[in-house]
């Protein structure tokens, strides 16, 4: 029995990450979700979010994602997401960056669920701003 | 025979497009391989949407609810077929094979009675396809003030063709793009966007296939996000496939440009020098003659 999981995050430009992880928590469309080794196979959609990648049991990678999707099956999850923001290895200028870009989205937003979205973006990335 | 002075003008002519070509030659090389590490990191993202689509859609197989990005609406009157091409010239026959391909498909869909449209990605492409098929045209993407093709611009074009499908403008969508299998060679090829094409997506790898997947939400919202995307994905996908693509072309064709240059100047400079040569003979000629006769 394997104790590790089969980690591949990956977007359409770039792979992001891939590796043995020993655990991973996704913002799942239903509710965050912890996918620990020997998980069901299981399918979901994600929402806006942070995927958080635990490596070892100090070592976390953190991820800011716009939703996405997530396959888990045997030991072998597969994520997979657009656009994504490293929280953890950032400089300030990137965050100082990419909240100012959000900010000017939300001015400009019409849609009130985009507003939404934005809004939980933008917490997100002040929250983990430091 | 040519002047002595005219000749040199070809050479020197010749010899100045030989820089051209051979500098361009350099610089497709050098984003040839930029644009090729862009298509291999892609491919994985596709695939991988392929395989979840592939395991979904195997569910909705022979279902009356399957959505119709997926199994199409029934119909195949009006087609729809996205031509990708690029935006500069000097790439070789790159911009012509595709167009060719598929303006094969056009007169056959228009000899069935179908109706056609098309969508054109690329300036060689309109100036290919507009004298023949300008009314077929609904939408043509500029992309030369792009400098790195990405996501933005293959989900520009995805949202178009989705919110057309939706008003029901067309019932079937193709895309043509020249597939990057090597330097040498770039195949033509097209895609079924709309119905999913099933069959293309199976690879090899059938292990995965008998695992009973939990889903959340269901399946038919999970398919109803995913297809959009796969969209978006397969025509990123092609947009970086072409690029490097036409590089590999642009490549191709200037190495020969290059080498009939060099070949060229060769023949021209046999010439000159067999020219002068006659000219020098002929003067000495002259000259002996002329002391003779006194």
């Amino acid at each position: 029995m394997s104790s590790k999981l089969n980690f591949d995050f990956v977007s359409p430009m770039s792979s992001i990450f891939s590796g043995e992880v020993d655990g991973i928590l996704i913002p799942a469309k239903e509710g965050d979700a912890e996918i620990l080794p020997q998980h069901a196979p299981f399918m979901t959609a994600l929402r806006i979010g942070v995927v958080e990648i635990k490596l070892t049991d100090s070592e976390n990678l953190k991820f800011l994602i716009d939703g996405g999707f997530a396959d888990i099956a045997l030991d072998q999850v597969t994520l997979l997401a657009e656009r994504s923001f490293d929280l953890v290895k950032s400089s300030k200028e990137d965050f100082d960056k990419i909240i100012n870009d959000i900010a000017k989205d939300i001015e400009k937003s019409e849609d009130d669920r985009e507003k939404e979205d934005l809004l939980i973006k933008k917490e997100i990335l002040e929250a983990n701003y430091s | 025979m040519a002047n002595l002075k005219e000749l040199r003008n070809r050479i020197s002519s010749v010899s100045s497009t030989q820089k051209i070509t051979k500098a361009m030659q350099m610089v497709a090389a050098s984003k040839l391989r930029r644009a090729q590490e862009n298509v291999e990191t892609a491919r994985p993202y596709s695939d991988k949407l392929g395989d979840i689509l592939k395991n979904l859609s195997a569910s909705f197989s022979g279902q009356d609810n399957a959505p119709e990005l997926l199994a199409g609406n029934g119909n195949d009157k009006s087609h729809l077929l996205i031509i990708a091409t690029s935006e500069r010239g000097l790439c070789g026959g790159f911009n012509t094979s595709i167009v060719k391909l598929a303006k094969e498909h056009i007169l056959q869909l228009k000899e069935e009675g179908k109706e056609v449209k098309l969508i054109i990605i690329g300036k060689k492409g309109k100036e290919l396809l507009q004298r023949d098929f300008g009314q077929e045209i609904i939408d043509i993407y500029d992309f030369s003030e792009v400098k790195d093709l990405g996501f933005i611009e293959a989900e520009k074009v995805a949202e178009n063709i989705l919110s057309l499908f939706e008003e029901g403008k067309f019932d079937i969508c193709r895309l043509y793009f020249a597939k990057f299998e090597s330097v040498l060679s770039q195949v033509p090829v097209c895609q079924k966007l709309i119905p999913f094409d099933i069959e293309s997506e199976v690879n090899e790898e059938k292990d995965i296939e008998n695992i009973c997947y939990e889903y959340e939400p269901d399946e038919e919202d999970i398919l109803k996000e995913l297809l959009p995307k796969n969209l978006s994905v397969q025509i990123l996908r092609a947009l970086l496939e072409n690029v490097a693509s036409e590089f590999g072309a642009r490549l191709t064709a200037m190495d020969n440009a290059t080498r009939n240059a060099s070949d060229m100047i060769d023949d021209l400079t046999i010439t000159y020098n067999r020219s002068r040569q006659a000219s020098i003979t002929s003067e000495l000629i002259e000259i002996i003659s002329g002391a003779e006769a006194l």
